[in-house]
């Protein structure tokens, strides 16, 4: 009876406790109220957490997973370093300091004051290798029936590692992210692949970080008096206690919780609508803040008008210092990591592409909270899809990535060669989880030919669609876990009802070609020619007359063959050029291993081209996609031009040394 | 001073009493590079020739588009770059010819008061194996050089995570490099004098000479008349620099050429005067 009356107080309390806060975005599964100690001089951590979990499915939850993510660096055996290796100049700064970091629970209770300390196990749900600890079984004594929400409280330690992947210190800078003990996912039956309701914990793997559920969090971190915090959510308050400060961050519907710490972070300011933008820089880096905030305030506005608001109040961009580097580039909810070094031209515009790319992360992955881990695609490639999108929108096409001494390159094509050139094209399907992709190509799949097959399908179903279903798509599934049948099945939907003409049965057809198959694609135009028309001859009306019919209109009989070079097979457009330039366009389903356009007409084709306008961005060789009857001398003539001035003065230049 | 400005004067002299040297190194930097661009002309043609691509890449070159031939047609590319090495480097030994070819006819010019074609020719031949003996030289001075620089770039490491920031290796590069401008100022120097003492003694061995010549690097009539012919040649890639937004294909490639015939004047007119001056 006790126990009856204790949890129906707990369930009160916590439903009392979650709806206080402003208007839920999300259904607030975990929510930590945690109180941080920085020891800067041992490199620990001294917290205590109090979670309140809810359980939001049908079924009686009787234990909890947690990442100890903090484990993955506990020693060379973890999962994390199996996969990885541990690379060389790691191991010469842990030997130096010994960098290895760890994460320990001292004392785990419920609600009621249970200890389920020594109830804890560690578990390895994916590689069974028993010496990772980055996943900690806690079996309870009261299980959580359907609906309810159970506090825990537990105090926990960590050992900050240096220099590791993503987090850590360096000299007297601070960088924690994947770093509390955070609960895992519990998914209901029917949720994302879930038969049965199941616990989604993956082990701390090489490749692939997020997937959590949505929650509030109070934070509040204990540092050294000078030292400047960044962190995701709002500052709410600051207290100062002798050499100490306490900093506390409030952050509501967000799926984790990063912050970051330094003595030497100077902080510039700018705003988007009702979002503060804060800039923590080091001083030397200063002068980049109005290429940061332009270009941040041009995504912002974008992204907004094109899927939806960001609804957060604050937005931090950190942009560590070189000894930090090891954090920079990396997506946290409402905190952002850069990377720039000062001499840095205006016309590499790395810092760009970063902050364009973590921001697009607050709608994909923070926002639709996808699994990284399971389906990586679905937040880095949506991603990578977006980011040449505003990069070419915000600072030209061929001149997003790279424009400087005359070299441009855009970020599209950069991506397309950065694909191509990896040779990692056909070596996985783009389905697999993370950690399966052993062999490498998990950036080259995963974010590269994704935005190659985005681009493609854009397309194919043209840019207003696309951009109608991709807003669809994040309006159903914001601050919920949509899983990949989820997107495919907004798209299939969506283009039958757009387009039922052209693609009737929707698009599986396509997924299933770019999301588990390997094939790459190349179409290319075989051959053109134009022979002279043979009239029809002979006794052709009747068995007398022997005769032959001259057409004025068909002098030639136009022969034009394209070839798919390659195994994906997509519907191209094909354009024929005639003398006189004359422009036809065919289509071809581009089913076939060729297909040739024959025509009679009194023009000869000069010029054919299979998909004339680049949609089909997974084309792994443009240089084929047109052909001439006439030489393009012009072109060569132009840039051999442009090469042999240039090697007549390197010449000449090596004569003015010796 | 007067006796520096009349030396460069008097190079200007002889070499617009000379133009067909011009004509003679404008040629062969010619036929030089349009023989080095061939295999290169060859391998664009078999991949461009009838693709719009290489119309595309006239109006916006993307660098991108290198990956596409690299990843489709990347066996020529070997071939062509080695072949376009060993026309660079044939050209840089008749370089080495020619520059003894024109100073020992300047020098029996200044003996002599006139000088004739075929002493270009014959001064070639003497001096090549010297010339090409002092350009090695001049070469292993620059490998130490920059060798040197490197240790004192690299001497704090580049371990990135041991670096307070970047700004310290940043102004250590800008200063070796403006170091390495200096020491190029002055090896330039040491190499016309060192070229003129060979062509005025014409030694057996050219240590001794060389010696003689490091010795008179410092002058202060060596360092004006470097600084008056860095000038010119500042000025001339100044005017080329504001002339090179041209977009008429034509045009810009008669503009480079003539940019070219610029610098061509500009070899010998330095080489000349340092010879005037060194007698
Ligand atoms: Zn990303």
């Amino acid at each position: 009876m006790f126990k009856i009356i204790a949890i129906t107080l707990i369930f009160t309390f916590c439903f009392h406790v979650c709806s206080a806060q402003d208007e839920a975005l999300s259904n607030r599964v975990a929510n930590y109220d945690m109180d941080i100690y920085l020891d800067i001089e041992q490199k620990k951590l001294d917290a205590s957490t109090q979670l309140i979990w809810k359980n939001i499915s049908m079924d009686t939850i009787t234990e909890l997973y947690f990442h100890l993510y903090y484990n993955a660096f506990r020693n060379s055996e973890s999962t994390f370093f199996k996969e990885r290796g541990v690379p060389a100049w790691l191991t010469k700064d842990i030997d130096e300091e010994c960098g290895w970091g760890w994460s320990n629970i001292t004392n785990f209770k419920d609600a009621l004051g249970n200890d389920l300390t020594g109830n804890m196990q560690f578990v390895h749900p994916d590689d069974d290798n028993k010496d990772d600890r980055s996943v900690l079984m806690v079996p309870l004594e009261i299980p959580l029936l359907p609906g309810q929400a159970h506090v825990f409280n537990f105090q926990w330690q960590a050992k900050i590692p240096k220099t590791m992947p993503r987090t850590g210190y360096n000299k007297d800078f601070f960088f924690f992210a994947q770093w509390f003990p955070k609960v895992g996912v519990y998914e209901p039956a029917g949720m994302r692949f879930s038969k049965d309701g199941q616990w989604n914990c993956h082990q701390y793997h090489s490749s692939g970080e997020y997937y959590a559920d949505f929650g509030n969090y109070d934070v509040k971190m204990n540092v050294p008096q000078d030292f400047v915090v960044a962190s995701s959510g709002e500052l709410k308050g600051q207290t100062k206690k002798g050499d100490r400060k306490t900093w506390q961050f409030k952050g509501h519907d967000i799926i984790d919780f990063t912050w970051t710490c330094s003595p030497h972070y100077v902080i510039n300011e700018d705003s988007y609508k009702h979002t503060k933008i804060q800039l923590y820089t080091y001083p030397y880096k200063d002068h980049f803040k109005s290429r940061y905030f332009s270009t941040i305030k041009f995504c912002m506005q974008f992204l907004d008008e094109h899927l939806g608001v960001y609804p957060y109040n604050t937005l931090s961009i950190v942009d560590p210092p070189i000894h930090g580097m090891f954090t920079g580039g990396m997506e946290y909810p409402t905190l952002i990591t850069s990377l720039s070094f000062c001499f840095f031209p205006k016309g590499i515009k790395t810092p760009e592409t970063l902050v364009v790319h973590e921001f697009i992360h607050q709608y994909f992955m923070q926002m639709v909270a996808t699994h990284e881990v399971e389906e990586t695609w679905m937040d880095e490639g949506i991603t990578s899809y977006y980011e040449g999108r505003i990069l070419d929108a915000f600072m030209g096409e061929h001149t997003s990535t790279i424009n400087v001494l005359g070299v441009k390159c855009g970020n599209k094509e950069f991506n397309r060669a950065e694909f191509f050139g990896s040779g990692n094209e056909t070596i996985a399907p783009n389905s697999i989880k993370s950690w399966n992709y052993k062999h490498g190509g998990y950036g080259d799949i995963a974010y590269n030919k994704t935005a190659l097959w985005l681009q493609t399908l854009e397309g194919m179903i043209g840019l207003e669609l696309m951009d109608k279903i991709m807003k669809e798509y994040f309006q159903t599934w914001k601050f919920k876990h949509p899983s990949r049948n989820d997107f495919i099945k907004i798209f299939n939907d969506m283009v039958v009802a757009e387009l039922p003409g052209k693609f009737p049965d929707g698009m599986d057809w396509y997924f299933s070609q770019v999301l588990y198959g390997t094939d790459v694609c190349d179409y290319k135009i075989r051959s053109i020619s134009n022979d002279e028309n043979q009239s029809p001859r002979g006794f052709l009306s009747n068995l007398e007359d022997c005769s032959t019919v001259e057409d004025e209109h068909k002098k030639y009989k136009n022969r034009v063959v394209v070839e798919r070079a390659e195994g994906i097979k997509v519907p191209v457009d094909i354009e024929l050029t005639f003398e006189g330039g004359i422009k036809k366009l065919y289509n071809w389903d581009g089913q076939n291993r060729s297909y040739d356009i024959t025509l009679h007409s009194d023009k000869k084709v000069i010029n054919a081209k299979v998909d004339p306008d680049f949609k089909v961005m997974l084309d792994k060789n443009f240089i084929n996609n047109s052909l001439s009857r006439e030489k393009q001398s012009n072109g060569i003539k132009s840039l051999l031009k442009k090469v042999m001035t240039s090697l007549q003065h390197i010449m000449e230049s090596v004569t003015l040394l010796i | 001073m007067s006796h520096v400005l009349q030396s460069y004067k008097a190079a200007w002299q002889f070499l617009i009493r000379h133009k067909w040297i011009i004509s003679l190194l404008y040629g062969f930097n010619l036929v030089f590079a349009l023989l080095a661009i061939g295999p290169f002309n060859s391998y664009i043609e078999n991949i461009f020739a009838n693709s719009d691509t290489i119309n595309t890449l006239a109006n916006q070159f993307d660098y991108s588009i290198i990956m596409d031939v690299v990843n489709e047609y990347g066996i020529g590319i070997g071939m062509t770059f080695s072949a376009l090495f060993s026309y660079f480097i044939m050209y840089v030994l008749w370089s080495t010819f020619a520059t003894a070819g024109f100073l020992g006819m300047y020098q029996k010019s200044l003996i002599k008061g006139h000088s004739k074609i075929k002493e270009f020719w014959s001064s070639g031949i003497t001096f090549f194996f010297k010339f090409l003996r002092l350009n090695i030289y001049i070469i292993l001075i620059y490998v130490i050089v920059i060798a040197l620089m490197a240790v004192f770039f690299m001497k704090d490491g580049l371990d990135v995570f041991k670096m307070e920031s970047e700004v310290a290796l940043i102004s250590r590069f800008w200063m070796l490099l403006f170091l390495l401008f200096v020491l190029g100022f002055f090896i330039s120097i040491f190499r016309d004098v060192a070229r003129s003492n060979i062509i005025i003694s014409n030694p057996k061995y050219i240590h001794k000479t060389n010696l003689q010549s490091l010795k008179s690097t410092l002058r202060l009539r060596h360092i004006s008349l470097s600084l008056i012919n860095l000038i010119f040649l500042a000025i001339i890639c100044l005017i080329f620099y504001t002339l090179k937004g041209i977009e008429a294909v034509w045009l810009s490639f008669l503009i480079s050429q003539f940019y070219l015939v610029f610098r061509l004047c500009y070899r010998v007119v330095r080489g000349c005067s340092f010879l005037e001056v060194t007698q």
